[in-house]
């Protein structure tokens, strides 16, 4: 523990050392230094009972730098809430890569990345200013693995349809970003290509042969909610995962669609079938304004021991004006239901509530 | 879930119509130094302006240089190259850049800024409004109609 806060230290100092010292040039961008924050007021309704609270969100200090012509580094470390911390605010490397450029299309990274194995995944990551909504969609708390630690070979810009791929090995899911346990990674792979200009459609598979199941702080995922580790399978468990992703954004009309199929197989129960899937879709209207709607849903399997049973949907409207490309507004007004249901979690609610988020970077 | 279907399938067919916007370069020159090449049509300049190559085929390091939102000459071409606004190309960058999938351009205030920039820079490539009267020859680039 101590190690790791003299870690952490020296990630503050080294980011307030660059900024002091003007080694960002705007002229010659040698090393680019970004900062992306948000602040929240929220107002919800659940059980015959109403909170409303503002709510600071994670900052992000993102920076990129070119080593030479071939080798680049991007990291990204953020601050956010964690009650477990006397400050209640935490650092973590949310992403640190080096990647080495074959040539123009293809490139060899190595490092901490958001795993690439669906476009919100591989196009959003901790700046909030870039999201179209103001939260994740549910498969990234449940199903998606957020982040990876391995090596990674990348394509993009290939052919007339600027075909790309992503290959990656990795820290499986219940791993750390120090070590693992289990001899074998994950593995995934996803391809996409760009029919029209500001279109992306994906497809992405990503496995892990857990030989003992668990989550990791950086794997995204969570428990059913209100299930507590200590009920949790510790056994063996298979992790598979398709996804399928279709994306424009243009300069009127805005939709993304994100699939996802989760399987994870057991001795014990053997395969569980889950699904989720997440639609936006936006108008933009004179540039600055765009009123928007989504749904997003998500089942998973009477048998699932991994996300264990449950079925969430939420339906929000919503309108987010851009002040600026570094900040926008976003209000969402949003009715959820959630139900756990199996032998280990009984639950049933309906949350109506709304939101207002204000997203910044510099 | 089958109603949401179909208006996803219907909000698809219609974007898919939306024609590609051709690049008007008439009010523009491209400069280059050092990039293999000294004309080139006004799709290949978008697309290489859109970051779809990072490497020349000399070998040199693709540098993009953009004028600055204080560019008099900014929403011309962020217009007529991108089809969209000076904040929306910058988004765009930014965005690139933060995804890891792009180098971050060079933005500079003034046309003449960028034509230093350009001629001190191997690899360099930058856009400038055609009025700008001295331009070195051996930077422009031909764009072919």
């Amino acid at each position: 523990m101590y190690y790791k806060k003299i870690g952490y230290h020296y990630i503050i100092y080294f980011l307030f050392f660059l900024l002091s010292q003007n080694i960002v040039n705007s002229q010659t961008l040698p090393i680019q230094f970004n900062g992306y924050g948000h602040v929240e007021y929220i107002v919800d309704r659940s059980s015959g009972k109403t909170n409303s609270y503002f709510s600071l969100g994670e900052h992000d200090f993102f920076v990129r730098a070119n080593i030479n012509k071939r080798i680049s580094f991007l990291g990204e470390f953020v601050l956010r809430f964690n009650s477990n911390s006397p400050t209640t605010f935490l650092p973590s490397i949310e992403r640190s890569l080096v990647r080495f450029a074959l040539d123009s299309k293809n490139a060899i990274i190595g490092g901490k990345v958001h795993t690439p194995v669906n476009y919100w995944n591989d196009s959003y990551h901790h700046g909030r200013v870039f999201f179209p909504v103001i939260e994740r969609p549910f498969a990234f708390s449940y199903f998606v693995p957020l982040h990876t630690l391995g090596i990674q070979a990348q394509g993009q810009n290939l052919g007339p349809l600027n075909f790309g791929y992503d290959l990656m090995v990795g820290n499986g899911i219940n791993s750390t970003d120090f070590s693992s346990k289990t001899f074998i990674p994950a593995v995934m792979a996803s391809f996409h290509f760009k029919p029209v200009e500001g279109a992306r459609i994906e497809m992405g598979y990503y496995f892990n042969r857990m030989a003992e199941n668990g989550y990791s702080t950086h794997s995204g995922h969570s428990l059913t909610p209100l299930l507590t580790m200590d009920k949790v399978y510790k056994g063996a468990l298979d992790y598979h995962l398709l996804t399928g992703s279709v994306a424009y954004f243009g300069n009127h009309i805005e939709i993304l669609n994100e699939l996802c199929y989760n399987a994870s197989q057991t001795d014990t129960l053997g395969l569980a079938n889950n699904i989720s899937n997440f639609t936006y879709l936006g108008i933009r209207i004179k540039e600055k304004h765009i009123p928007y709607i989504l749904v997003d849903y998500i089942k998973t399997a009477a048998n699932d021991l991994h996300v264990y049973p449950m079925e969430m949907i939420k339906m929000s409207v919503g309108y987010r004006y851009e002040f600026d490309y570094l900040v926008n507004l976003k209000v969402q007004f949003e009715y959820q239901v959630r139900n756990t249901s199996g032998f280990i979690s009984d639950f049933k609610d309906g949350i109506f509530g709304g939101r207002i988020q204000l997203a910044y970077g510099f | 879930m089958r109603i949401f279907n179909l208006i996803l399938i219907i909000f698809c067919l219609y974007t898919l119509q939306v024609k590609g916007q051709g690049s008007d370069t008439e009010q523009i020159h491209v400069i280059g130094n050092r990039i293999g090449f000294n004309q080139s049509s006004p799709k290949e300049i978008k697309e290489i302006f859109k970051g779809k190559e990072t490497y020349w085929k000399n070998k040199e390091q693709v540098i993009i240089v953009l004028p600055s939102a204080k560019s008099e000459h900014a929403t011309i071409i962020a217009k007529d190259i991108f089809a969209m606004s000076v904040a929306a190309m910058q988004k765009y960058w930014l965005q690139m850049v933060f995804q890891g999938r792009g180098n971050p351009p060079v933005f500079l205030s003034t046309d003449k800024e960028i034509i230093d920039y350009v001629a001190k820079n191997p690899g360099a490539i930058g856009l400038i409004y055609r009025k700008e009267k001295e331009v070195p020859a051996s930077l422009l680039i031909k764009i072919k109609s």
